[in-house]
């Protein structure tokens, strides 16, 4: 009996689990979300939240090509700056395909684009 | 609640700004009182004071470009300009990127987000389809500077 109320409160945690969660994304998505409040949410391709406060949140999705098949391929940079509710800055660089691919193998392209993204100082580069 | 206006998608009380570069269209909306949206990226309804920027990209015959030429385009600066309103049609489109800024309540009906919020809160979301075949570079400063440039690969039948 124990082991049956037992297994029934794991299925519905992970029936919970599985509302709160994301199913499978079918798009590439980059999010930085900041909220002060409150805050409650299921996401079809995302990330589920219940807030109440301050939250802040980053996060990628990076989805399958087709069914069965591996992610796309990517090569991307990023640079987030966040300081309090108000002040943000956001550069994000993204390729896919074959020009991933290139831009994966070459040292030299990743350093000029990581500039571009990152700058030298703390802040991103405007 | 007082409601001091409110406003559908780019009808109603609601101000549109509308700007485009090169590669990208964007629209910038601002609304107070009541703001629903039927995008299928930020689809909600907001109570409140509602701020959007969504970025579009211009399809079309794009070049090839050597991987040099793409860094290039990546690190060069393409501000957009304002245009007048109407100069396109994106009844269908959808946004590769967009920034959502909400002060109130807010009723989230999209895929990327299903809930309630109250309080204040700040989106950016990068969302790109599973078939994007390029190189897309987005920047964006919270005293409302953005710049975005997208070069697609052109597919050939």
């Amino acid at each position: 009996m124990n082991m049956r109320r037992v297994s029934m409160k794991m299925a519905n945690l992970s029936c919970i689990s599985l509302l709160i969660c994301g199913c499978e994304a079918k798009h590439l998505a980059y999010v930085h979300e900041t909220s002060f409040g409150l805050d409650i949410a299921i996401s079809n391709e995302g990330s589920g939240r219940l807030v109440m406060g301050y939250d802040r949140d980053t996060y990628a999705l990076v989805p399958r090509k087709g069914e069965g098949e591996d992610a796309m391929t990517l090569s991307s940079l990023g640079c987030i700056y966040a300081s309090g509710l108000d002040e943000v800055s956001f550069n994000h660089f993204i390729s896919s395909g074959e020009a991933a691919k290139q831009i994966a193998k070459s040292p030299a392209t990743l350093s000029r684009l990581n500039q571009a993204i990152q700058g030298e100082g703390l802040k991103c580069k405007p | 609640m007082l409601l001091n206006g409110c406003a559908i998608n780019d009808k109603g009380f609601v101000s549109i700004r509308y700007f485009e570069n090169k590669s990208t269209y964007r629209i910038s909306y601002e609304s107070w009182g009541g703001y629903l949206s039927t995008r299928s990226a930020d689809g909600g309804l907001t109570l409140g004071h509602a701020e959007r920027i969504l970025i579009y990209p211009k399809h079309g015959n794009q070049p090839e470009l050597s991987v040099d030429e793409l860094v290039q385009e990546a690190m060069a600066t393409d501000l957009a300009h304002e245009i007048e309103p109407g100069s396109w049609d994106l009844e269908d489109a959808h946004p590769y990127a967009w920034i959502e800024k909400n002060q109130g309540i807010v009723f989230h009906a999209n895929p990327m987000k299903t809930g309630v919020s109250a309080g204040v809160e700040t989106r950016i979301v990068m969302r790109l389809p599973v078939d994007f075949d390029g190189m897309f570079v987005f920047r964006y400063r919270d005293d409302g500077t953005v710049e975005a440039v997208i070069h697609e690969t052109p597919k050939y039948n």
